[in-house]
């Protein structure tokens, strides 16, 4: 069965003063898809984002929602599309209910279903107890959350979110991702930001940009499926490289000059085993961490092979 | 869909204190200013005009001058309403909300040009309804009245569509705000420069507004004062459609 495609990106590319944020761009986002969008500060995140949303023109190529061209039937494309920019676009002299009618009648709900429609998304992002209040008496975490509000007023079957998480405390974060949870089980939705731990939590799929250009578009289920999870060991007692090598699991082992030891492993019952082992040869293991998620190890080894200038230039 | 930006937009004005402060304090002096021209007008001009032969009446020389500073106050508040619609939204990222949006450009310079104009409209009205007072009291010229506040909405109007343009050329609302002030004492100039004996220019009467209000306010509906207004506005409000088209590219 053929997924409908709701977003398509074809060669897309947008220079600033000759600079190149973002160059050959090509990807798709299927209905019922959370995709995030992962890169370093300015690696052509918001570019590429305000490109899709018609808020910049590219130099080349082309961004279709749901079949429109954003740029040649531009009202149809985004009759389609909800967008919440880097800084949420409020205006903070009007009340969270004032503001959630304006955004519905802009995006064309009809008159009828304003009220309807800004009740449904007060529920959705927890804004009832605020609805009365002025948005510039709101919290940074409850403006994000009005940003969020506006951009699935009307409904759309593409919601874009740049950075929604930027600036919250880590209460504030978790509340917006249990939002994000909610809002995927009714849009597709395409979430840029530099944080893995967001992306992991959240997202279907990840696209990986760097410098402008896209270095991965894959299923973060494959990811997961990727061999070589790595922990951090220290031992007082300490075994041998050959020793930790031969419990099963293990793909590979290193010692650093410190005596940590560092393993790639493939079995999820390896870290039981090196404990029952650590503690049968009195290894004496009073260390034991994960080093970093395979999204992460993925990220680093992309951007950072992707960033090494080559030796010849 | 215009309609729903400029509601938006002119209630975000009265939501904010600086424009009651602003039009407390222009109703304020505006008051005192007829107080002053009423005056004048007993206690030295009356005397003078019972020799006269058809002389000018309280409209020509009490609510003609009085309407001519309404436009002058008004040109000095209404556009800089155009700085916190254009350069604040910018400068505060509001604008992608509504160039997000499935609007138009046109619909979004139409949308906050008419609310300014609206602005302008309860302005003149406001202003006028002092010098209607007066009509209790003694005969005025209705029409002429009625000439001179089609003049000062117009005039307002006017300079609010070249206000807009500027507010969206910036996103620093200082800038933007000393850009208007720099045009409306451009057109001052062009106004006093073509207007002065040993420098008069036709040409610079012509393209300043000043003498078209002037005219209007006299009591003469000119189509060419009417045309020069509406050409103005849509000179500066294709100018600003344009701009925001260009953002897009740069």
């Amino acid at each position: 069965m053929t997924q409908e495609t709701l977003l398509s990106v074809e060669n897309l590319t947008r220079s600033f003063d000759g600079n190149k944020a973002i160059h050959n761009l090509n990807f798709d986002i299927h209905r019922g898809e959370v995709v995030a969008l992962l890169g370093t500060n300015g690696a052509g995140k918001s570019t590429t984002l305000n490109v899709i949303t018609g808020n910049l023109r590219p130099d080349t190529g082309k961004a279709n929602i749901c079949g429109f061209d954003v740029f040649t039937n531009p009202k149809q494309a985004k009759n389609n599309l909800g967008f919440l920019p880097e800084t949420p676009p409020l205006y903070r002299e009007l009340t969270v209910y004032e503001y959630l009618q304006f955004a519905a009648r802009i995006h064309s709900v009809a008159i009828k279903q304003v009220k309807h429609s800004v009740d449904r998304v007060l529920a959705v992002c927890g804004l009832n107890t605020v609805q009365k209040k002025l948005i510039a008496n709101l919290s940074k975490g409850f403006q994000q959350r009005v940003g969020i509000a506006q951009a699935i007023i009307h409904n759309p079957a593409l919601v874009i979110l740049d950075e929604p998480t930027i600036g919250l405390d880590p209460v504030q974060m978790q509340d917006i991702r249990v939002l994000l949870d909610e809002l995927s089980n009714n849009h597709s939705v395409l979430l840029s930001t530099h944080m893995l731990t967001e992306a992991e939590s959240t997202c279907d799929r990840v696209l990986i940009i760097n410098q402008g250009s896209l270095l991965l578009d894959q299923a973060l289920k494959d990811l997961e499926k990727s061999p070589g999870k790595r922990v951090k060991l220290r031992f007082h007692g300490g075994p041998s490289i050959e020793e930790l090598n031969a419990i099963s699991g293990c793909e590979s082992v290193s010692c650093s000059q410190y005596g940590n030891f560092v393993c790639r492993y493939n079995d999820s019952d390896f870290i039981q085993q090196v404990q029952a082992q650590s503690l049968a040869n009195n290894w004496q293991l009073y260390e034991i961490g994960p080093i970093a998620s395979s999204l992460e190890q993925v990220f680093l080894d992309l951007v950072m092979r992707d960033s090494t200038p080559s030796p010849n230039i | 869909m215009i309609r729903i930006i400029t509601h938006n937009e002119f209630k975000r004005v009265w939501y904010s204190p600086i424009a009651w402060i602003l039009f407390s304090v222009a109703l304020f002096v505006l008051g005192l200013l007829l107080l002053i021209l009423l005056n004048n007008f007993y206690s030295e001009i009356q005397a003078k005009l019972v020799s006269l032969e058809r002389a000018p009446g309280l409209t020509d020389l009490v609510i003609a001058p009085y309407l001519f500073w309404v436009a002058v106050v008004g040109v000095l508040i209404v556009p800089l309403f155009a700085v916190r619609s254009c350069t604040e939204e910018r400068q505060q990222g509001a604008n992608l909300l509504l160039s997000s949006a499935p609007i138009s450009n046109i619909q979004i310079v139409l949308g906050k040009f008419f609310a300014l104009a609206l602005l302008a409209f309860i302005f003149t009205v406001v202003c006028s309804l002092f010098a209607l007072i007066l009509g209790y009291f003694t005969l005025i010229d209705y029409g002429k009245i009625a000439a001179a506040c089609l003049g000062v909405f117009l005039f307002i109007s006017s300079f609010s569509a070249a206000a807009l343009f500027i507010a969206n050329l910036t996103r620093t609302p200082i800038i933007a705000t000393a850009a208007i002030i720099g045009m409306l004492l451009l057109f001052v100039m062009l106004y006093m420069s073509g207007s002065a004996a040993s420098s008069r220019s036709e040409l610079f009467l012509y393209l300043s507004n000043f003498p078209h209000l002037v005219d209007l306010l006299t009591g003469s509906i000119d189509t060419t004062h009417i045309a020069y207004f509406f050409l103005f506005i849509i000179l500066f409000l294709w100018l600003s459609v344009r701009n925001l088209n260009q953002r897009r590219s740069l």
